[in-house]
């Protein structure tokens, strides 16, 4: 069945089908929000609270992109949040330290333990300069050089203008840039962004 | 909104770093894009932030994919059933209609409050309805001889006690003047026609003619209103005399016009500040109970 029933058979109030999408897009929806909010737990709530709210609007649905239907949702759902989360910040050094924990390392099983750890430290430095960008800049950045969406997909996931996408992506650049340069000691040779301008 | 705004105060920095980012991601319209390659050939600070971004790109594609930490599939049981359509299109009107009639609600509650007739109109009801009680009373004591223009009906059935039951009311003529009053008397003769009558069969005496109280023709009850009537001529009551197989004749009298007060128009207020208040609790709760089943 292709996406489109599943979207019609969904919008009448079919769980099942509606979960076909779900296990379609549940993974690009969790990155996205992941990516965003920086951490599991506030990715996996963002994106629960996303799948529901899409389901419960799905009427709303005029057609188009139902991926970035869903983006527009789940980053929706990252601001919601975000809000929350403002309103009772974390405390629990546990938890800080479960993030840091939990930051991923690039999977290959090619290279050796240095260039693993390498990779890991880099991955954990663009992760924690993402996070000191302003929201609405981190999820242009992320939707653009992490997800690849093109500016005309940010602007209707975003519901701003092109002009205000190419503003965000740009300032969000070199802030990325600027706070990793900052950490560049970190960073191995190769991916200091400062060696290739010297 | 603002983009005009802000092409206009950002700096000459900010809009290189803009093209350049554009540039990076094929963002440029291809006029745009051959005047900035234009420019970047000899501009080597240019070429190297370029370079840096692209790098910076490559990093961040380069982020590792995530897998969903579980299935976010929904319950069937929490969100299979389906919504009832029906409350889903009730529920934009019912709140509707529960503002609406909040709002009539306040503006009853105000008119009456604002309403400056409304009092002067319930006093001269209420003393309407006092006169007509009096009015009542009177009515109700039959034995009363002076009582002259008693109703019709009442009227009849006295006639036929009298002169069944051995009574005769002997009236002098002159005796029964009718009172004068100030108000022109609206009489019609049709009903005075029938009060006519030949003497008593048994008895043998004259026909007696007895005044028969018209009926008014203000709208007020017809019961109450000559009593009072009567009172208020302050006219000389006829003295009746009762003689035993005397004949009864007696002029018809006009009867004075009874005194009507009719009380303008009143709005029942506390009736529709009643109606709206009952229509907006029971929409409000209708409304507050589909909106927690559909919410």
């Amino acid at each position: 069945m292709d996406e489109e029933a599943l979207i019609a058979k969904a919008q009448q109030g079919d769980v099942q089908a509606f979960n076909r999408l779900v296990l379609i897009y549940q993974d690009a929806v969790y990155n996205v929000a992941f990516r965003v909010a920086g951490e599991p737990d506030m990715a996996a709530d963002a994106t629960q609270d996303a799948f529901i709210s899409a389901f419960h609007n799905l009427g709303s649905f005029r057609g188009g992109s139902f991926k970035a239907w869903l983006m527009r949702i789940v980053t929706n759902a990252c601001y919601d949040e975000f809000r929350r989360r403002k309103r009772r910040p974390l405390s629990s050094l546990d938890e800080i330290s479960e993030i840091n924990e939990s930051a991923p390392i690039l999977s290959s099983d090619e290279i050796g333990p240095e260039a693993h750890q390498q990779q890991a430290e880099l991955v954990e430095a663009i992760e924690r300069c993402l996070q000191t960008l302003p929201d609405d800049q981190r999820i242009a950045a992320v939707l653009c050089d992490v997800e690849g969406y093109d500016y005309n997909e940010i602007a209707e996931i975003m519901s701003i203008s092109l002009g205000t996408v190419k503003s965000r992506i740009s300032r969000a650049r070199s802030k990325l840039r600027d706070c990793l340069q900052s950490v560049r000691e970190l960073l191995p040779w190769e991916y200091r962004l400062s060696s290739m301008e010297e | 909104m603002f983009d005009f705004l802000r092409a206009v105060f950002r700096s000459t920095a900010d809009k290189e770093q803009e093209q350049l980012s554009a540039y990076l991601d094929n963002a440029l319209s291809p006029v745009e894009r051959r005047q900035f390659e234009q420019k970047l050939q000899d501009n080597a600070e240019l070429q190297a932030a370029l370079t840096s971004l692209r790098l910076l790109k490559a990093n961040l594609r380069q982020l590792p994919r995530h897998r969903a930490p579980r299935s976010f599939a929904l319950s069937a049981a929490v969100h299979g059933r389906r919504r009832p359509q029906m409350a889903v299109q009730l529920y934009p009107m019912l709140r509707a209609a529960t503002v609406l009639s909040a709002f009539f609600l306040v503006l009853a509650v105000v008119m009456s409050l604002l309403t400056p007739g409304d009092q002067q109109a319930a006093t001269m009801a209420d003393s309407a309805v006092e006169l007509e009680s009096l009015a009542l009373m009177e009515a109700a004591e039959p034995a009363e001889p002076r009582a002259l223009a008693v109703p019709e009906a009442a009227t009849a059935e006295a006639e036929e006690e009298m002169v069944a039951g051995l009574m005769a009311v002997d009236v002098e003529e002159g005796v029964m003047v009718a009172a004068e009053s100030d108000v022109e008397p609206k009489v019609e003769e049709t009903e005075a026609a029938a009060v006519r009558r030949p003497a008593a069969p048994e008895t043998g005496a004259a026909p007696v003619e007895e005044p028969v109280g018209e009926m008014p023709t203000g709208g007020v009850d017809s019961e109450a209103a000559p009593p009072i009537a009567a009172e208020l001529t302050a006219a000389p009551l006829p003295l009746v005399t009762p003689t035993i197989y005397a004949p009864l004749i007696v002029e018809p009298t006009p009867m004075p016009m009874p005194l009507v007060i009719t009380p303008p128009a009143r709005i029942p207020w506390q009736i529709i500040q009643t109606v709206f208040g009952a229509s907006f609790l029971v929409l409000l709760a209708v409304t507050l109970y589909l909106r927690r089943r559909l919410l």
